[in-house]
């Protein structure tokens, strides 16, 4: 430390700071990622439109609002688009007070910030300390007074590399992303970062010990959210090109952290008071972001205060309802809380739009409604539509009738026939899946997932490539949405549900930090009571039920045993959620469940074909009867029944009958219950074979 | 000239720029900065006739309004800038003051059609004149401040108290010209939740002012002993009523319950010939981020609830005992004749 005082004294900063005068940002147009995918394939994420306005410029204007002189714009995926984008716009004016340079590179060539950073580098363009910033940025941050607090800091701490800017959210913040959770150790003193986790999924956190002996004090938080916006100086690049392997901002971290004994070099945090900053990093927190620029957390960055020659200004009246010119409304149609329509759109009657955002010359039919949704440009809602919690983007044509379910994604130029209802959480595109060449919809045995789309409509289920780390994706858009639905309906059923999945992970419960798992189980087992539902309302076919079933496995990350017991476990409490408060008596039970699970026999056979599969099955069954008195009573039509069908064969139910219940209160219930069925069994088999126990 | 134009577009581009940046300290600063721009502007586009130049002026000015649509005097200093025109272009094609129209009656006024003034013709002098005239203007209202705190003694008395709201310049200095020869106490409502108010009790105290500061909901109850409410505001409207910072409706009211005198200092550019409609009218009020209400750190309430954090109040002008402008006292119902001397009718709307 002391070595860093005296050579910072020795060459005087201040003037170094003088001749760097030119403030320089860096702003990296791609996410290089695919959560925005299918609605990124052809268009790139900087260009989407963040309430009615693309996303890139939001960062240029809070660039230019903090008083940023150049900025380069480094893109990949789409390159030219946003290069024609720029060139249109009123950014790249000579009396723009900030020049932009745009500079384009290959997808093969780029595939991470890494990259990008260090292709930066082989150019040379920056000499003094820069601000990195990534384009799906939205902040209000005045970024001039970081920028001189980490030159300041330069002179006390020659090897500072790095600035970061980080915002507090507290959890259960919208705007707290999920896939970005993080715990970092700071040196309370002078904000310096001495270890950076990202501690998603994480059970356990470790830190050195070094780290508390050396520094007298270190606050450990885990209450803040990066905003992906860093001061860097000049040496970042260089340190980039020298490690190949620093592939993302956490990489780069993490990498100085580990050499810094070596190299000297640290890096600060900095922690926003009283401004917004937040990055769209999924369709998650596009909703989070979209809602804080509704409702004016961004200021100035807020729609009635954005305009320019191509697009005039909105409107605000009150609760938030923002309008173009030329939006015509209906009679009796409704813009309830948080609106935005944008210019020249049409609104039919009886319509009510409630935190909604709606494009430029969209047209909405008559007694639509719409909550939660974001809809682009020129798209067409035919009358009596319903749509919650839903990305449209340009072009879309929903004909009449046509419902969503919540977190639909529907990629440009969808087209939807009458009355097509489409299951939650479904991300629509316009042409084929690739590996598909026919031009066949509503087929379903074919090897890739039929449409789930009727006939007439263009539209096909995007499937997201599975890579490792496509779960935690899913997971964070499949929560798109499901926490309204929390709010609103569903809350008991969930509480009841909630309360038996903790039964059964009784000894589970007990290890700290277990959540994740739990939640995974438990999401998991919300997605499939939904689809089950769904499928016996709607008669979905058994097989497209598995496929959404398993797609849902995937997404949570759960074992095959888990499947089992909770496809069996939601299969039995249907009835119940169902009518939502139970039938009175055994008969009506019995007579409410048989001609479900008469229905879901295809799935049962699916997942019940061996016999530990079905041994988990009937545990379930056991935890389940355990749990609710009432189905005990049923149990055992229900084993008979089962029996019957041929899904449960009878050596697994005798292996059950004579391994001892993990539950030793099920002894006494259950098995009593089922006893008469057993004898029945053994009896049975006595006649056709020896094996008995 | 491409090089000039593109250098008007630049000045235009860094007046826009600071005005999102929200550069200008105070209104008054922001009409000195963009009455200096229209000067430059003014000095430097080429134009050929008073039309021309007038419709440019109209264009850049819609413009600017566009920018920043509840900042009331970038509109008044457009307006201000046409008359100025108008009345240069009328004194030099007839010879005299085109003043003719403040003598008119109000049946004139109302019934008569613009009567095509024809401002086509090319007069090399006018340009000169023109910026002269802006001069003059700039002047006027760099002294504004110092004429209005000049009448000080004639409103405030010794050891009366008097009450205001948040943080203005003009009242500032006016209480602290009064200060000089009188002794009295002044009240400071903090003005939740920019909490100017704490900015102005400090300057006061500074001054040798004996100062309290109140929070805004014990207004009502120290109302009772206040003997004047000397408050600034953001704009005045046409009718008298006034545009200023949340809170001060609030206020109003209370000195109306107790019969205390309102007054409002407003030096004349921030008359505005704009009629509230409704309070949902465009550029009329401005949502600052909801950040000052609550912090946006506070994870479930702020998906939870909806905050509003709205910057400015209508006070209807029957509210209002007293305008102290630069050029005198005037009462609310006097300021339409007021608005007529100072823009133009056409001008009203840009």
């Amino acid at each position: 430390m002391s070595k860093a005082v005296k050579s910072g004294t020795a060459k005087p900063g201040s003037e170094v700071v003088k001749q760097e005068d030119v403030i320089v940002a860096i702003l990296i147009a791609d996410s290089f990622s695919i959560r925005f995918a299918p609605v990124t394939d052809l268009k790139p994420k900087a260009l989407l439109p963040l309430v009615n306005r693309p996303m890139i410029d939001y960062a240029l204007e809070s660039l230019l609002l903090s008083g940023v002189q150049k900025t380069f714009v480094y893109c990949v995926a789409h390159a030219d688009q946003i290069r024609l984008y720029l060139r249109e716009s009123k950014w790249m004016r000579s009396a723009s007070p900030m020049s932009i340079e745009v500079i384009s590179q290959s997808s093969d060539d780029c595939r991470s910030l890494g990259d990008s950073l260090r292709d930066i580098d082989g150019k040379s363009l920056i000499r003094g300390d820069f601000i990195l910033m990534s384009a799906d940025v939205i902040s209000n941050v005045q970024l001039i007074p970081i920028l001189e607090e980490h030159r300041e800091k330069r002179k006390t701490d020659k090897g500072i590399v790095m600035t970061h800017i980080f915002k507090k959210s507290f959890l259960g913040h919208r705007s707290r992303s999920a896939e970005e959770e993080l715990v970092l150790a700071i040196n309370p003193t002078n904000g310096r970062i001495l270890n950076y986790q990202q501690s998603k999924n994480l059970k356990k956190l470790s830190f050195p010990l070094e780290m508390f002996k050396e520094h007298g004090l270190v606050d450990l938080r885990y209450d803040l959210v990066d905003t992906h916006i860093s001061i860097c100086s000049p040496v970042v690049l260089p340190l980039f090109s020298d490690n190949f392997d620093y592939q993302t901002w956490g990489d780069f971290v993490r990498g100085i952290l580990i050499n810094e004994e070596i190299l000297n070099n640290t890096i600060y945090c900095h922690q926003l008071e009283g401004s917004y900053a937040a990055r769209v990093s999924n369709i998650s927190m596009y909703d989070a972001v979209s809602k804080d620029i509704i409702q004016r957390w961004t200021f100035p960055l807020v729609p009635d205060l954005n305009r320019s020659e191509e697009t005039p200004r909105h409107t605000l009246s009150r609760h938030n309802v923002y309008k173009q010119p030329g939006v015509t409304l209906g009679k009796e149609s409704v813009l309830e809380v948080d609106v935005v329509v944008g210019e020249n759109s049409e609104i039919g009657e009886q319509t009510y739009v409630t935190q909604s955002v709606i494009g430029k010359r969209c047209k909405i039919g008559n007694n639509v409604r719409i909550s939660n949704a974001y809809i682009w440009d020129d798209v067409i809602i035919e009358d009596e539509c319903c749509i919650e919690v839903a990305l449209i983007a340009d072009g879309v044509c929903l004909k009449k009738g046509v419902e969503l379910g919540h977190g639909c994604v529907l990629g440009p130029g969808v087209k939807l026939a009458p009355g097509t209802k489409i299951p939650a959480n479904t991300r629509l595109m316009a042409s084929p899946p690739k590996s598909e060449n026919e031009f066949e919809i509503s087929d379903e045995e074919e090897e890739n997932l039929p449409a789930p789309v009727s006939a007439d409509s263009i539209g096909y289920v995007y499937h997201r490539p599975i890579e490792e780390d496509s779960d935690v994706e899913s997971l964070v858009d499949e929560l798109w949405g499901l926490e309204i639905e929390d709010d609103t309906e569903s809350e008991e059923d969930d509480e009841d549900e909630a309360d038996n999945d903790e039964d059964e992970d009784h000894e589970e419960d007990l290890e700290v930090g277990d959540l994740p798992e739990d939640m995974n189980a438990r999401s998991f087992y919300n997605e499939v009571l939904e689809s089950l539902q769904r499928g016996y309302e709607e008669k979905i076919k058994g097989d497209n039920l598995v496929l959404e079933i398993n797609s849902s496995k995937y997404a949570y990350n759960v074992t095959m045993k888990e499947v089992n017991m909770l496809v069996i476990k939601a299969m039995l409490s249907l009835p119940s959620v169902m009518t939502k408060k139970g039938g009175s008596g055994t008969n009506d039970d019995w007579a409410a469940l048989r001609p479900i699970l008469q229905h879901f026999l295809p799935v049962l056979r699916n997942y019940l074909k061996n016999n530990q599969s079905m041994l988990d099955s009937l545990e379930a069954l056991e935890e389940y009867g355990v749990n609710n008195p009432k189905f005990a009573k049923i149990t055992c039509k229900v084993l008979h029944y089962l029996y019957g069908e041929d899904v449960l064969h009878e050596e697994a139910i005798l292996e059950w009958h004579a391994n001892p219940p993990n539950d030793p209160s099920a002894m006494t219930t259950i098995r009593k219950i089922v006893e008469p069925f057993i004898t029945w069994l053994e009896e049975a088999e006595e006649e056709s074979s020896d094996e008995s126990d | 000239m491409p090089s000039l134009e593109s250098e008007i577009e630049g000045i235009i581009e860094t007046f826009t720029n600071n005005l999102k940046q929200r550069k200008f300290k105070g209104s008054r600063d922001l009409a000195l900065n963009s009455v200096q721009l229209w000067k430059k502007i003014i000095g430097q586009m080429k134009w050929q006739n008073a039309r021309e130049l007038m419709d440019k002026i109209k264009e850049i000015g819609k413009d600017f309004q566009e920018t920043s649509p509840s900042e009331t005097v970038i509109g008044n200093m457009t307006r201000r800038m046409l008359k100025i025109v108008r009345d240069e272009y009328a004194m030099l094609q007839k010879g005299k003051q085109e003043d003719s129209d403040l003598q008119e009656s109000l049946q004139k006024i109302l019934t008569a059609d613009e009567v095509d003034v024809d401002y086509s013709k090319n007069i090399p002098l006018l340009k000169p004149a023109i910026m002269e005239h802006i001069g003059e203007f700039l002047i006027e209202l760099e002294s504004s401040e110092i004429d209005i705190s000049a009448q000080a003694l004639e409103h405030i008395h010794a050891n009366e108290i008097i009450m205001t709201i948040g943080y203005s310049k003009t009242v500032f200095a006016f209480l602290k010209t009064a200060a000089k020869d009188r002794a009295f106490q002044v009240i400071v409502a903090e003005c939740a939740p920019f909490y100017h108010g704490h900015k102005l009790a400090a300057d006061l105290a500074e001054a040798q002012i004996s100062t309290t500061l109140i929070p805004d909901s014990a207004i009502f109850a120290m109302m009772a002993r206040v003997n004047k409410v000397i408050i600034g505001t953001h704009s005045v409207m046409a009718n008298g009523g006034l545009k200023a910072v949340c809170g001060t409706h609030t206020l109003a009211l209370a000195a109306k319950h107790y019969s205390v005198p309102f007054v409002v200092c407003a030096p004349m550019f921030k008359l505005c010939p704009e009629y509230v409609c409704s309070l949902d009218q465009d550029g009329f009020n401005q949502f600052a981020s909801p950040e000052e209400v609550l912090s946006n750190d506070e994870g479930m309430l702020v998906s939870r609830v909806n905050v509003y954090n709205p910057i400015f109040d209508y006070v209807p002008p029957e509210l209002v005992t007293l305008f102290i402008s630069n050029t005198g006292g005037n009462a609310p119902s006097y300021i339409y004749r007021l608005l007529s001397e100072l823009y133009h009718s056409l001008d009203v709307q840009l």
